[in-house]
């Protein structure tokens, strides 16, 4: 009896046994399908949102790139080269990278990249900069309104590919002086309508010469004798003499510009009443603009001497300080997968 | 007295073993019922949200200028779709575009899709001031041989165009890749209403058949927010602009509605072009 006592409990332990195991495998099923597709839902939803602060990172990225422009730093970076420029946490567990793109001697690609690690969520974009800056005329070493005479020496040079690796600029080979047709000039020299008209020695690119003397960092008056001046924007409001000494940057002259000593520099002179040496062992590399139309536009007197050197490098060297990094827009903005 | 009290104990329990599973069964077939609705209001709120993706994907790295002001209606946009941007050497009508720059470093080329002959490549033409975008058309696509003076790698891509770029001085140049593409809202052969895409085909010198990649939708009702698909023309400012457009350029964004039956599920999103002029 109690045998059949026992087997007839383990029956009924049996059944109820059976009863929970298929209501929980049921309830069970129904919950982790739920439990999954709710799961699959805010995954997408995170990972949905997620890229979209990854998106804004980007933009954050780019604008402090801009902001931390060190125009000397992207100066001497060479065309066709990519460097690192910023990497920064976006928050614990996201990264942002740039890279700066030389595209060309003003044109920079930007491209910047925000991972984050644990959800692999990714969004990039790249942006075209350009710095603008004055675009003073690559025509010749020497560009001339007027005659050029030289009773003492004259060398020019208008090969700058030596400089070219120096400042990411391209090499360039343009005519050692420039006149207008007619003018006199030393044999060298190359006649060029370009020479004679106005906006090449008054308008470059989007900068005018009105402007750039408005923007000045460094004022000269009338008639001043000073050493060669090392400045970012130079202006003398009449003619200047020039002493001697070692300058840089650019040099506007709205008399007449005259060199009584060994002076070197480097970068862009503008003389709008002409120019006249009168010592030996003056360099310049760069270029240097004469508007005066005058028979003495370009002078160079008895045992002075002029050495002159073309170079697209001084110049970005000269305008770059000036310059101004902007976003080249329209299609300067692109996704990237 | 023990096996009569299993018998009823055994009747009872298949009763009530009969009213769990019948419960179960009930509760089963309305949990069903709710996640079929639950699923569909999900489909409908992820198609249009999809159709939004999809359009904010394609228009947002465009220009203004880009979108066909003849072909812009309430239900439908035409525009230089984006396909890639890059920075190519230049070798005479030919551009080499290089694939990664430094390691672990950005590519220097970047495609949503690959380009193909037929597609327009705008090239950055940076003598003047200010800069300009010169038109060319891409009429062979060759993989690999990109190697130039910047890039050693030979991988890549050498796009041939139907003419020299006028920047013979230059080296590199940045180049954008576009396709004319046209979305529209549509009604399928399955009665349905989608997002269609046509891509123009330059062999055939038209627009080649439509896809869906996003619906279903509402069905068109024109001029009517219970469209299924409709956009509206901004101008930088944000101000809608009248159709029909007179100039492609004043299009600084594009607002657009999805809306999807029968939950009728709406979706909005205001597209600012990121290149549209100030």
């Amino acid at each position: 009896m109690r045998a059949r006592s026992g087997r007839s409990r383990r029956a009924r332990r049996g059944i109820a046994l059976l009863l929970a195991l298929v209501a929980l495998g049921v309830a069970g099923s129904f919950v982790a399908a739920a439990f999954f597709a709710a799961r699959i839902a805010w995954t997408a939803d995170r990972l949905a949102q997620r890229t979209l602060q990854l998106q804004g990172a980007t933009d954050i990225a780019l604008a402090q790139l801009i902001q931390a422009w060190d125009a000397a730093r992207w100066l001497r970076q060479p065309v066709g080269t990519t460097q690192p420029a910023l990497e920064f946490d976006v928050d614990a567990g996201a990264r942002t990278r740039g890279w700066i793109t030389r595209v060309s001697s003003r044109t920079f690609l930007a491209t910047i990249r925000a991972t984050d690690r644990a959800d692999s969520a990714a969004a990039g974009a790249t942006h075209l900069l350009r710095v603008e800056s004055p675009r003073f005329p690559g025509l010749a070493a020497l560009v001339a309104r007027g005659d050029v005479r030289a009773d003492g020496v004259l060398q020019t040079s208008a090969d700058d590919s030596a400089d070219a690796s120096g400042c990411g600029s391209m090499a360039a080979a343009v005519p050692g002086i420039m006149v207008p047709p007619g003018r006199t000039a030393p044999p060298m020299a190359v006649e060029g309508r370009e020479a004679g008209i106005d906006s090449t020695y008054l308008v470059f690119g989007t900068s005018s010469l009105d402007g750039l003397v408005r923007g000045a960092t460094l004022e000269l008056g009338a008639g001043a004798a000073v050493a060669a001046p090392a400045a970012v924007l130079a202006h003398a409001a009449g003619d200047l003499e020039l002493v001697g000494g070692s300058g840089s940057g650019i040099l506007i002259v709205d008399g007449r510009l005259r060199v009584t000593g060994p002076v070197s520099y480097r970068g862009v002179i503008v003389a709008v009443g002409g120019l006249e040496v009168a010592a030996a062992g003056v360099t310049v590399d760069g270029l240097i603009l004469s508007a005066s139309v005058d028979a003495s536009s370009v002078l160079v007197k008895p045992n002075a001497g002029l050495h002159l050197r073309y170079s697209a490098c001084a110049v970005e060297a000269a305008v770059w300080p000036i310059g101004r990094l902007r976003l080249v827009i329209p299609r300067g903005w692109a996704p990237t997968p | 007295m023990r096996r009569g009290v299993t018998a009823i104990e055994m009747a009872v329990t298949l009763c009530l073993l009969g009213l769990v599973l019948a419960l179960l069964a009930r509760r089963a077939a309305s949990l069903e019922r709710w996640q079929r609705a639950l699923q569909a209001s999900r489909q409908q709120a992820w198609a249009a949200r999809q159709t939004l993706d999809v359009l904010a994907a394609q228009l947002a790295p465009i220009a203004g200028g880009d979108i066909a002001p003849q072909a812009a209606s309430d239900s439908a946009v035409e525009a230089q779709a984006f396909v890639g941007t890059a920075v190519a050497c230049m070798q005479g009508a030919e551009l080499r575009v290089a694939g990664d720059a430094v390691a672990d470093g950005p590519a220097l080329a970047s495609f949503v899709t690959p380009p193909r002959a037929g597609d327009r490549l705008f090239a950055l033409d940076e003598r003047g001031a200010p800069e300009r975008w010169v038109e060319r058309t891409v009429t062979r696509v060759v993989s690999g041989g990109a190697a130039c003076l910047f890039v050693a790698r030979g991988d890549g891509l050498v796009l041939a165009l139907d003419a020299p770029l006028p920047m013979a001085g230059s080296a590199l140049v940045a180049v954008r890749v576009a396709r004319r593409t046209r979305f529209s809202l549509y009604l399928s052969g399955d009665g349905l209403w989608y997002l269609g895409l046509r891509e123009w085909n330059a062999d055939a010198s038209r627009f080649a058949g439509i896809q869906p990649v996003a619906g279903p939708l509402s069905a068109y009702r024109a001029n009517s927010d219970r469209s299924g698909l409709r956009f509206t023309y901004l101008d930088a400012a944000g101000r809608p602009l009248a159709r029909p457009l007179a100039l492609a350029e004043s299009i600084g964004g594009v607002e657009i509605a999805a809306r999807s039956d029968p939950g009728a599920f709406a979706a909005h999103l205001a597209v600012v072009l990121r290149d549209a002029r100030p």
